[in-house]
């Protein structure tokens, strides 16, 4: 069959073979108007005319971060200078306008004179001593952003930094073996970031570890986002402090800085710290104030010398720490805090139930615990462990418990034993009654309110004024107690005590005056002696 | 030979290779005789009717006609404009509903065709009593094996594509917009620049380098394997006879041998760029080269495996959806599929240009005797095309 079929406004019509046409060649042809030839020759003259009129300069262009690293090669000899010109347009040109800089001897150029993200042209001539001049091909150069993270525009060459399309070395693409070594091309020893975190991961006792030989091992990008927050949808930069973001099993768990971003990992310390502006949640305790985060004013963030990750130089280095120990706390707590009572640590040695000493965490966790859950907003948390009952109080009610005192009463430390019954050693002198059990449970019946341990013992150590010899951590540091006063003189020291095991109290107490030796109507004895029987 | 000859034996090697089952219409040529009509024929059965199908971009598609039992022809005179490009297809009535593109195949329909009026295929649909032999080959005078004109493949090519007779000029990298050169579209391709003596104004930073063996190619390549040790010519992604490949692509590579490239040049726009609708093939056109870049889905985070991509290490995939990445990206890139979004595949020429590219670079890469700038034939300025998809 060779029926065809032609449409043509709805019409069909029948035609019986097929009309071979003729295609002439000329249809194919398009013709060159010859205004557009001539200006088509024009501009081949004009570039020829810039070009390099003998191609024996040969010039490249590389990109650096805050500069464009010329270089170029010739075979020619005799040369005496290299003249640099360049453009912030192409087409540059040999002229005094484009002249940039001269240099003798050398065969490169680093052009730190540049705006990252412009596009530079350049051009060299080779001088020769006679004067001829050889010019180069043109090479188009863009420096690399001095901050590579993120905010880039949309003709970037920052991902070339860390990346390669087809050569990865690692996930990601990654132009090296690892997250590590990409962030170390800037941020190791001789990277030009002004951050070297590979210099910080020269310490060894602890660490959020990077290395493969040590374990926990994190990357990097667990704890920043390399390339920012991104831009919001009118094209703004999103930017994330620090590039913090933190991420677990590869979710993104957090964004920025603040508490929350540790505790992305470190959860059981969210549970008990303090509220933003209360006792170590102080904004003034970040140590990285741009990040917001209190927890650094004690902890590095990449690795330490100490354990934990504690900082050896808090404080910008105003004290040092040496160690888990009661100098990482001193460091700030050298002097009683102005809105307590509590004297800061004297340095007597504190032991736990493991013969550890000289360490705060014997009895308290900075971090919080639900001992301080318990304290009512705008009072000071005490970071105890364990409960510790200070509610003194001359009309206290309360009748001893002794799990009231579990910070004391501890394995290893003291027990309730110990004092209550016949184990004591603080007895009355003349009736041998047991000072302790009578001061912590038996002052109740009469008006005065039972006292709480603190009231004549300083946990932190005993300070000279009260007790000269320092003996047994007596102190008086609860408001309840005062010196006593007998005819307008103060009696002291508030305790003495010229032996272990002897002494006595010149004390306003609970409304009861004791006086060592020949107690008045309204004063009773305060002498006490661990060798009554 | 004859011409005579040549077109017969070619109409002979094509019937040969189109097995099709009896029902298939097969063999579409695409004749345009003006700027207003184009003339379709194709091989039919008796009895069979015809739906013939049109679009001028690939994505939509309309049926334009129904032919009566055993037409063999369609001459399409209305809504032909001159300087388009129209592709058309024509499958057995009732075959297809609503898209040639999923529902042809090989037992309903012919190959797509197309046509851009009024110019004639130069490469295609030859008629018994064509002249068009005669723009390459001198049956007694030729200079260059295969009869050709000129000594070499890239000098026949040029005398056509050098921006004076077809409208593909690839040295300036311009598809010509309405038969003149007063306001060409860019091709996608880009520009070659200067080449085999003729000189181009364009001046791309890298192109695709002539006369390289191919085993030099980035990527793989075997050595001591005669179809690697070839140079680049323009038939190495060409061929200048027929093919149903888009813009004649070859459908036989060095590591791929069969290549099926399917996409539509959309030049109906004001745009100033022309437009490619990618279908598919692409990944598998410049694999059949650069085999090792074929990396597939999750290469980038994990290192690529095959028989080309033993050499560990991680490369961007093709053939991908960036809709699946992250959050779902966005791109203006060309992607490779039928959704016309993000949803369609990432694909080799999504990054790069098939010709050459002007785009700007800092990369210096070392070759013998020195450094040369190059842009890795990258669409857009130094990494404008991973911020283009990424948005860091």
């Amino acid at each position: 069959m060779t029926n065809t079929v032609r449409k043509g406004g709805g019409e069909l019509l029948i035609r019986g073979k097929v009309s071979v046409k003729k295609y002439v060649a000329e249809k194919l042809l398009f013709i060159l108007p010859g205004s557009i030839l001539v200006v088509v020759l024009g501009l081949i003259l004009i570039s020829s005319a810039v070009s390099s009129p003998t191609n024996e300069v040969k010039l490249t262009a590389n990109a650096g971060i805050g500069k464009i690293q010329l270089s170029w090669r010739t075979d020619i000899s005799g040369v005496n200078e290299i003249r640099i010109y360049r453009s912030n347009t192409p087409e540059v040109t040999p002229t005094q306008g484009n002249y940039l800089i001269s240099v003798e001897g050398l065969n490169g150029y680093n052009d730190a004179a540049v705006l990252a993200g412009q596009t530079y042209y350049y051009l060299v001539a080779a001088v020769l001593i006679d004067g001829r001049e050889y010019l180069s091909n043109q090479a188009s150069g863009i420096a690399f952003p001095i901050n590579p993270h993120g905010n880039y525009t949309d003709n970037t060459v920052a991902c070339a930094l860390c990346h390669q399309a087809h050569g990865g070395l690692a996930p990601r693409l990654l132009a090296d073996v690892s997250v590590r070594a990409i962030c170390y091309l800037c941020h190791g020893n001789n990277g030009v970031s002004s951050y070297n975190i590979q210099g910080e991961y020269s310490r060894i006792a602890s660490g959020h570890w990077l290395q493969p030989d040590r374990a926990p091992m994190m990357k990097c990008t667990d704890c920043h986002n390399t390339h920012d927050g991104g831009k919001d949808g009118g094209g703004n930069q999103i930017k994330i402090t620090k590039l913090l973001e933190a991420r677990v099993n590869g979710q993104r768990v957090h964004t920025g800085g603040g508490e929350g971003f540790c505790y992305s990992c470190h959860q059981g310390k969210s549970n008990f710290y303090p509220i933003k502006g209360r006792g170590h949640n102080f904004d003034s305790l970040a140590m990285q104030g741009e990040a917001n985060i209190s927890c650094l004013a004690c902890h590095e963030s990449h690795a330490a010398n100490l354990p934990y990750l504690l900082r050896t130089l808090p404080k910008s280095g105003a004290m040092e720490v040496t160690g888990v120990n009661a100098s990482a706390c001193l460091t700030c707590h050298q002097v009683p805090l102005s809105n307590t009572r509590d004297n800061a640590w004297n340095g007597a040695a504190a032991y736990n139930g493991s013969g550890g000493k000289d360490n705060c965490f014997v009895c308290h966790d900075p971090h919080g615990t639900a001992m301080d859950s318990a304290v009512p907003p705008g009072m000071n948390s005490k970071y105890l462990n364990y409960s510790y009952d200070v509610a003194y109080s001359p009309a206290r009610t309360a009748v001893f418990n002794e799990a009231d005192y579990n910070t004391c009463f501890r394995s290893g430390c003291h027990s309730a034993s110990d004092l209550l019954g016949t184990n004591t050693n603080f007895k009355d002198a003349p009736s041998a009654v047991n000072l302790h059990e009578k001061h912590l449970t038996a002052l109740v019946t009469t008006d005065q309110g039972n006292a709480v341990c603190k009231e004549c013992h300083r946990p932190h150590g005993a300070v000279e004024s009260e007790n000269p010899l320092l003996r047994a951590r007596v102190g008086f540091p609860a408001q309840s107690v005062t010196g006593l006063e007998k005819e307008g003189v103060t009696i002291g020291p508030l305790f003495s005590s010229d032996l272990p095991g002897e002494g006595s109290c010149s004390l306003s107490c609970h409304g009861a005056n004791h006086v060592a030796g020949e107690p008045g109507p309204l004063e009773i004895n305060s002498v006490y002696s661990q060798s009554i029987p | 030979m004859t011409r005579k000859t040549i077109f017969w034996l070619t109409i002979a090697i094509m019937l040969l290779a189109t097995s099709k089952v009896a029902s298939a219409p097969a063999y579409l040529r695409v004749i345009p005789v003006s700027g207003t009509v184009i003339d379709l024929y194709w091989s039919a059965m008796e009895g069979e009717s015809y739906d013939i199908w049109a679009t001028t971009d690939g994505v939509n598609w309309s049926k334009i006609f129904t032919t009566g039992q055993g037409a063999n022809s369609f001459f399409v005179t209305e809504g032909i404009q001159p300087y388009r490009n129209y592709y058309f297809l024509v499958a057995v009535a009732g075959t297809i509903l609503s898209n040639p593109l999923t529902e042809a195949n090989s037992v309903n329909s012919t190959e797509i065709g197309v046509g851009y009026p009024p110019n004639q295929h130069v490469h295609n649909y030859y008629l018994a009593d064509t002249n068009l032999c005669a723009n390459c080959h001198r049956t007694h005078r030729a200079q260059g094996a295969s009869l050709l004109k000129f000594p070499t493949v890239e000098e026949t090519c040029l005398t056509c594509h050098d921006g004076t007779q077809s409208k593909y000029n690839v040295l300036d990298g311009q598809v010509s917009r309405d038969g003149t050169w007063m306001n060409p579209l860019a091709s996608s391709a880009g520009p070659f620049g200067s080449l085999m003596g003729k000189i181009s104004s364009s001046r791309p930073v890298a192109a695709h380098t002539i006369g390289t063996p191919l085993n030099q190619a980035p990527g793989g390549n075997p050595v001591g394997v005669e179809e690697w040790e070839q140079r680049l010519s323009c038939v190495s992604c060409h061929t200048a006879h027929f093919s149903t490949n888009f813009r004649i692509l070859t459908s036989n590579t060095p590591a791929n041998p069969v290549v099926e490239v399917r996409a539509f040049a959309d030049s109906t726009g004001d745009q100033e760029r022309e437009k490619i609708n990618y279908i598919k093939g692409m990944n598998t056109l410049c694999s059949g080269c650069h085999p090792d870049y074929h990396a597939q889905s999750g290469a980038g985070s994990e290192p690529a495996a095959g028989t080309h991509q033993s050499d560990g290490l991680f490369r961007h995939p093709v053939g991908v959806r960036p809709a699946d990445f992250g959050n779902g990206l966005t791109t203006s890139l060309p992607l490779e599929g039928l959704n016309r979004d993000n949803r369609d595949n990432i694909s080799c020429i999504t990054c790069h240009r098939a010709h050459g590219s002007t785009s700007l670079s800092h990369i210096a890469e070392q070759e013998q005797g020195g450094a040369r700038q190059t842009n890795y034939l990258l669409r857009k300025d130094y990494y404008g095309v991973c911020q283009d998809c990424h948005k860091r």
